[in-house]
């Protein structure tokens, strides 16, 4: 009643259109305002700043896999002398299987990456939700604590002045009382701070006593994230001594060239294998300087490494790919415990947090009951602060359990690099 | 010096002597487990009362409740030293009565088996039948069994008051006489347990009174616990104060009677004196003589009764006043 009549009060003085500016100015100062909570579901939406650079350097390795893909290359080049433009162009294949993993390792590596920053992020926003929630909750815990205090601080000095306390008591209670306003100011000192974080993540406001459960799915060994660092390292060591071994290997190789006006060469070879071809005009050779004067010539060759150093190489890079295999196999047989443990703590938190929701019920219905007590005259007032109390304080569990459960699903999802998903 | 010494030698050496002496009607209270029980109650009640006086951490109403505490065990130690010498004051009071009842029993006894021998002359002589006879005859055993019942109720009384000590044959001495106008109900352990519970509703019901830490139902609980607490201190005074009146009804009455019984006792013995001079005289028989003996007997066993009385009604006086002034 009273809003509308302000409300009609308003439009007479300030006609309709004016109303509508009003309004929207103090829907506008509302949103904007930090009295709008965030919960679990804003950290979900966090992102990084990382991830825009991380998603540039993605698109980079892609190209880089796709040039691998290739495994062309090309030149043009143009010079001007002695009152001529000379004009060259070169193009190159080449099959080079290490390269090409190289580049599809850092391809995924961007991938995975990205997913990771994400992950990251959100866990920051989660842990950052959790620790306002948790700062929230005690620093509500601590101020009841401190007016509790405070009473019987004062309870204990009217009981020492009709003899039923002695200075001790008195005294004690004073130190109390002290004590808590300390651990009242402390807490809130800390749910500044929890504020200040939680406004550096772009999250402002309270943060709202929700909490969520993720998809916490048992995952094969190979989806570890050190199974696929480990698997990497395998697959180029390994990818590394092959191409070694060829390189120790007899090659052939065919080459056409042509000489005139202009020049032409094209010639292919086994090691790699590998492609080059190549057009100049006008011919740059001196036909005067050319041995066999113009004309195509056409060219066979074999070639056969006589390199120790080369060969000893190759057995090393095997060893390397040894290594790396048996360092891959040392992984799986330690994510095989890692993972599932992993797994069940996440799980154990889930669990943990859930019972504390449970005890969050109780404390709701404790604090009713005293409070219908309390109206009825059967308990003091101070008892239904001491519910209030305890309320808080298993909030506060709550929260705390609930940044347990964020870690420890953190935890369990860096493990097999997976992002966050919400169960429904 | 050395004669000092000497003396102190003595006193020890005679002191276990009298330690472990008969005990007296006087201090046989002092033997009774409820006395010593009350006695050892005190002890720790003042222990404890020390021990709270000498702690600087010690509440003002710690300390008060210690002192209440001991004042209590008094109040209880002295009812129970009452208590214990009525037990004392029964057991000689049967004594005396047994004796004097034993004697009686004795004289008539003794009358019966004269008229006996009397009745049995007659009956030879023809004067009286063999029906008469046998009702003297069955008079005399009678006398004579009622004399054993009271032979054997003495030795009963004698057993009972051995642990307490000897009672003189003379009897029990006159109890001292009481100033009845400073005995009043205050000392008694009831009416100190009542004002006691009254200031422990009191106190509990200042305790009550932080409004921020109280349930307002447990106020009034304690509201109507002092009132409680006062109702019951009322009815307490007013029963003890009836129990106090009675007490002094009981005890005017006995000192009234006393000088009755002691000159109806005087003037048996004059009669018993008129009767032995009329028996020297030979006016009257021997079974005359006896009657005179026997009522003279019956009048000291009133006087006795009378004085039982006095000692009975003074202490149950001290009973209901909570103890001997």
């Amino acid at each position: 009643m009273v809003v509308a009549a302000i409300i009609n009060d308003t439009r007479f003085y300030f006609g309709g259109h004016a109303l509508r500016i009003i309004l929207l100015t103090c829907g506008l100062c509302l949103f904007l305002s930090p009295v709008f909570a965030f919960g679990p579901a804003d950290a979900l939406q966090y992102k990084a700043p990382e991830l825009r650079p991380a998603g540039a350097m993605l698109s980079a390795a892609e190209a880089q896999l796709r040039a691998a893909r290739l495994g062309a290359s090309g030149t043009y080049s143009t010079s001007y002398s002695d009152s001529t433009f000379n004009h060259s162009l070169n193009f190159t294949y080449r099959e080079d299987q290490v390269n090409l993993l190289t580049a599809h390792k850092s391809s995924e590596d961007a991938q995975r990456q990205l997913v990771s920053l994400q992950r990251d992020g959100v866990k920051q926003a989660l842990l950052a939700h959790a620790a306002l929630w948790d700062a929230q909750a005690k620093g509500r815990a601590a101020k009841l604590r401190a007016q509790i205090a405070g009473q019987n601080a004062v309870e204990a000095e009217r009981k020492r002045k009709i003899g039923e306390a002695a200075d001790y008591d008195v005294d004690l209670a004073k130190v109390d009382a002290e004590d808590a306003a300390l651990a009242e100011r402390t807490a809130a000192e800390a749910e500044a701070t929890a504020q200040q974080e939680a406004a550096r993540l772009g999250l402002t406001g309270a943060a709202e006593p929700v909490v969520l459960t993720f998809m916490l799915n048992p995952a094969k060994v190979d989806d570890a994230d050190a199974i696929y660092n480990s698997d990497w390292d395998y697959r180029l060591a390994n990818a590394s001594a092959a191409q070694a071994h060829r390189n120790n290997r007899i090659y052939f190789g065919a080459d056409a060239s042509y000489t005139g006006k202009y020049q032409l060469s094209a010639g292919v070879s086994t090691k790699g294998p590998s492609a080059t071809a190549s057009a100049g005009y006008p011919s740059l050779y001196d036909p005067t300087l050319l041995f066999f004067g113009s004309g195509w010539r056409f060219t066979l060759s074999a070639t056969v490494p006589l390199d120790p150093g080369a060969t000893a190489a190759a057995r090393v890079k095997s060893a390397d790919a040894e290594v790396a295999r048996v360092k891959l196999e040392q992984q799986r047989s330690q994510q095989a415990i890692k993972l599932p443990d992993a797994l069940k703590t996440a799980h154990d938190a889930a669990r943990s947090m859930d019972l504390a929701r449970q005890r969050l019920v109780l404390a709701e219905r404790r604090l009713k009951a005293v409070q219908a007590r309390e109206k009825s005259g059967a308990v003091s007032p101070q008892a239904e602060l001491e519910a209030t109390e305890a309320l808080a304080t298993a909030e506060a569990t709550l929260a705390e359990r609930w940044q347990t459960y964020v870690t420890d699903s953190a935890t369990y999802l860096e493990s097999i690099n997976a992002p966050w998903e919400v169960t429904r | 010096m050395k004669y000092l010494i000497a003396i102190l030698c003595l006193v020890f050496c005679i002191s276990p002597i009298l330690a472990t002496g008969e005990p007296t009607l006087a201090d046989a209270y002092a033997l009774a487990s409820e006395y010593t029980n009350a006695v050892r109650a005190i002890a720790t009640a003042t222990a404890e009362l020390q021990a709270l006086a000498s702690d600087p951490d010690a509440t003002v109403n710690g300390i008060i409740r210690a002192e209440e505490k001991r004042t209590e065990a008094i109040a209880t130690r002295n009812t129970a030293e009452i208590t214990a010498k009525q037990r004392v004051f029964n057991a000689a009071s049967q004594l005396v009565t047994a004796r004097a009842q034993a004697k009686i029993s004795a004289l008539r006894a003794r009358q019966a088996s004269m008229q006996l021998q009397a009745a049995m002359v007659r009956n030879g002589l023809g004067t009286i039948s063999a029906i008469e006879l046998d009702k003297v005859r069955e008079t005399s055993l009678k006398a004579d069994m009622a004399q054993q019942n009271d032979e054997r109720t003495l030795a009963d009384a004698e057993t009972r008051v051995k642990p307490y000590g000897v009672v003189p044959a003379e009897g029990l001495p006159l109890p001292p006489s009481l100033d009845m106008a400073s005995y009043t109900v205050d000392n008694h352990p009831n009416i100190v347990l009542g004002v006691h519970k009254v200031n422990e509703a009191l106190r509990a019901l200042a305790l009550a009174n932080g409004f921020d830490v109280t349930a307002p139902l447990d106020r009034q609980l304690k509201v109507r616990n002092l009132e409680d607490a006062r109702a019951t201190l009322k009815d307490l005074y007013r029963a003890q104060r009836d129990t106090l009146s009675i007490a002094m009804t009981r005890y005017q009455a006995a000192g009234d009677a006393l000088p009755r019984a002691a000159q109806a006792y005087q003037i048996a013995q004059e009669v018993t004196k008129a009767a032995q001079v009329r028996l020297d005289f030979g006016t009257i028989s021997q079974v005359t003589m006896l009657d005179s003996e026997i009522a003279q007997a019956e009048a000291r066993l009133a006087a006795e009764n009378a004085k039982m009385e006095m000692w009975a009604a003074t202490l149950n006086l001290q009973q209901a006043a909570g103890g001997a002034l």
